[in-house]
């Protein structure tokens, strides 16, 4: 009796003994369906443990914080997928993002020296020291972008030996990704409120691109990381050119699901003040509870850049988005024709949105204020001709 | 404990100053972006930006400041697109009357049970200016002939009328309990001749003249609710059918998901006339509905229902109810041109039944011209 009471203490302790062992996680904060592949039975709970060699899978409209122990976060967006390759409380994590968006924040090693942790993707790699940052990888377009929140993240693009590498061994690929991190010919520096993409054609990621203002600000103050700090922290970022040597535009959007970045394009102004670049047209608009961007009404972004018609909404406005913004999609990106700058659509616009050039964000407005009044049916039973004395052409 | 309830009470304060001043430091970032948009007279732009400032911004100082420039962007965009403020139209329409109604204030109007086709001459102008961002100013002038083709029935053609009419309005927008809102202030006059003789001669039949004062409050993107009093002064060429009336309303336009509008009202018309036996009170409610169908074509159903107390002529009439339903629509056909069609039926009831019980269907159709 005294040795089966005994046994089962002990397979109760098990896990708890192993999860203590084993390097893990802890999730902080989940919502929505969220899964790990390896235990697919498995419910996740606040306060679970995730362990090393684990993959977090969450659905749409899901999410999953979790924090380690080396001071530590990493926050997992929606449709996404991450495998957690090594998790060492002094050494270097190693995290695979697999497709989705990820948020993480790495507290700076006292002595300030060696990498925190690095994120790769299927194309590229980032070292992490003591910073705030947003990945986002598309592996349709296999696109990787990168937002630096706060402090610097160093990017490479991954090469294929490496991939094969770190299919291998994850200590293997933490060391051949830590050395190519460290050389500066490969690697781009991305600064606080700069952005960096690296695309499957290019040699090296693309010269770090100041993030459209609002929109920054907007992914910062939501992510959840950012609202675990102390109050005074302000959001801040580093000035950057308003064109990089690449002739990339700055203040252009990152569309988190897609990895793109919709940079100025036709007739854009320099915003002299931010020195940014602001888009002109009906490009969509920043969502202000999530800092996601939000293609303009009826259209619909593809993985390739190219807009289309949503045909389950009619657009407000018939332009084309991808005339007034250029995508990157890291080949013969000059070469793309533009989208004809006269709208070809059927049912949308109606007669006072063609005369007054309304838009969603515009709507139709009279031509002088209560005008509409007038000209909107209704009120002029009573306001103009009076009611009264009826003339004949009323109503 | 206490200490535990102050803590707890110091992390909620903390988190909501932490949140203000998020949501002010996104508010600034977006107006920067539309003021560098305004800067540039790009103002579609400029007020997207500004309304995600607006709806961002927690100070309501600064939301306030906010909402100004989304007005003042509106209103410079106004200006930018419009190359003048005058307007001028032109219409012409022909008509069909299965029942021609004696003229005059709509609560004595009679029918004369005859049929006769006609037309319709109009003429209209208006001059906007809008002096400051939220100031402007209106005049309007409107002359209208109406002809019946039949001359053979001196009471038919003894309605041939010309009207003229007059107004100006100041009109302000503002915000009416944080919300926006614009009011308009008119003051309006009708000057009308008729051959109410049958001599084939147009002669001065009434004049009019009063004030609206109308408040339309934006409760939502797609609703607007409208406060109105319109206080008239009515004279007749014969003197005691003259009549001072004085209509409060109450209005709602709803703008559909789908960009149509419907449209309602309700007003009550408090009529006291030269000789107390014209005293009435009208009680009315419409609804329209404002479809638009394609690019160009809108088509507008109405109803409209109307109860008349007559006081002193209640043991002759009664109270009186008047249906009115119809459909108008208007195609524009080029920038200038617009065909417009009405199609209106009419009942009224009343105890006296020679008279003031009648059915009338009218069908206009007609061209206007905007110079």
């Amino acid at each position: 009796m005294k040795l089966f009471l005994l046994l089962i203490a002990t397979l109760l302790l098990l896990p708890q003994l192993q999860a203590a062992t084993v390097p893990h996680g802890t999730v902080v904060l989940i919502k929505g369906n969220v899964k790990i592949q390896e235990r697919p039975r498995t419910i996740l709970q606040k306060g679970d443990y995730i362990s090393q060699g684990e993959t977090i899978v969450t659905a749409s409209s899901s999410l999953i914080k979790v924090s380690f122990p080396n001071a530590s976060t990493i926050f997992l967006g929606p449709n996404s997928s991450v495998k957690l390759f090594m998790l060492e409380e002094k050494g270097t994590n190693l995290i695979n993002l697999l497709k989705g968006q990820i948020e993480a924040q790495y507290q700076k090693n006292p002595d300030g020296k060696g990498l925190k942790a690095i994120v790769k993707t299927n194309t590229a790699a980032l070292g992490v020291r003591g910073t705030q940052f947003l990945v986002t990888y598309n592996p349709v377009n296999n696109i990787t972008s990168s937002v630096t929140f706060e402090g610097h993240v160093s990017l490479i693009k991954n090469q294929k030996r490496w991939n094969d590498i770190c299919s291998q061994s994850a200590s293997s690929c933490t060391k051949v990704l830590d050395q190519a991190l460290q050389k500066t010919h490969l690697a781009q520096i991305i600064p606080a409120g700069g952005m960096s993409q690296v695309f499957p054609q290019q040699f090296r990621p693309s010269i770090p691109v100041a993030l459209n203002k609002a929109q920054f600000i907007s992914l910062v103050i939501n992510s959840p990381i950012h609202q675990d700090r102390p109050t005074s922290q302000s959001v801040n970022f580093e000035a950057l050119p308003a064109v990089t040597k690449e002739g990339r535009r700055s203040g252009g959007i990152i569309d988190l699901k897609t990895s793109l970045y919709l940079e100025p394009g036709e007739g854009a102004i320099l915003n002299k003040k931010t020195n940014q670049f602001q888009a002109r047209g009906e490009v969509g608009k920043i969502s202000l509870q999530t800092g996601e961007y939000i293609p303009p009404t009826g259209w619909k972004m593809n993985p390739n850049g190219n807009f289309e018609r949503d045909k389950a909404q009619d657009p407000i406005h018939g332009q084309n988005p991808n005339h007034w913004i250029r995508i990157s999609n890291g080949e013969n990106d000059n070469k793309r024709p533009l989208p004809p700058a006269v709208p070809n659509l059927g049912k949308i616009l109606h007669k006072k949105m063609l005369q007054n050039n309304c838009s969603q964000n515009s709507p139709c407005q009279p031509k002088i204020p209560g005008q509409d009044l007038i000209e909107n049916g209704g009120i002029k039973f009573f306001a103009f001709p009076r009611a009264i004395v009826r003339l004949r052409a009323v109503p | 404990m206490k200490f535990f309830l102050i803590f707890i009470l110091a992390n909620l304060l903390l988190g909501s100053l932490s949140f203000a001043q998020d949501s002010d430091t996104l508010a600034n970032a977006f107006k920067e972006q539309a003021d560098s948009y305004a800067e540039s007279e790009l103002y579609d732009e400029a007020i997207g930006q500004y309304q995600q400032a607006a709806d961002a911004a927690f100070n309501q100082e600064l939301k306030h400041k906010i909402m100004l420039s989304i007005e003042h962007a509106k209103l410079k965009k106004i200006e930018l697109n419009k190359e003048h403020n005058w307007d001028f139209t032109f219409g012409q329409s022909a008509f069909y009357d299965s029942n021609v109604l004696r003229q005059g204030p709509e609560s004595q109007q009679t029918g004369t049970q005859k049929a006769s086709p006609g037309t319709v001459t109009n003429l209209y102008q208006s001059y906007a200016k809008s002096f400051s961002k939220i100031h402007a100013l209106q005049q309007q002038l409107g002359l209208i002939y109406n002809r019946y083709t039949d001359r053979a029935h001196s009471n038919i053609y003894s309605n041939d009328s010309l009207q003229g009419s007059f107004s100006f309005s100041y009109l302000w927008l503002h915000l009416f309990m944080r919300t926006k809102a614009q009011a308009r202030y008119e003051v309006f006059a009708d000057y009308s001749l008729q051959d109410y003789e049958g001599k084939n001669t147009l002669r001065y039949f009434s004049k009019d003249y009063g004030i609206n004062l109308i408040e339309s409050i934006q409760t939502s993107q797609s609703h607007d609710l409208i406060f109105a009093v319109r206080i008239q002064k009515y004279d007749n060429e014969n003197r005691e059918n003259g009549l001072t009336t004085i209509t409060p309303s109450l209005s709602s336009s709803l703008k559909t998901s789908s960009g149509n509008t419907i449209y309602q009202s309700l007003e009550s018309q408090f009529i006291t006339g030269e000789v107390s036996t014209n005293d009435s009170r009208v009680y009315q409610y419409q609804i329209s509905y404002i479809r638009y169908l394609g690019d160009n074509l809108s088509i507008t159903p109405y109803l409209q229902f109307q109860l008349q107390d007559t006081k002193e002529q209640k043991d002759t009439r009664g109270t009186e109810s008047n249906y009115l339903g119809g459909l108008s629509s208007s195609y524009k056909f080029s920038k200038k041109w617009s065909f417009d069609s009405s199609l209106v039926h009419r009942r009224r009831y009343s105890k006296e039944k020679t008279l003031y019980t009648y059915y009338q269907t009218l069908l206009q159709l007609g061209a206007s011209y905007e110079f």
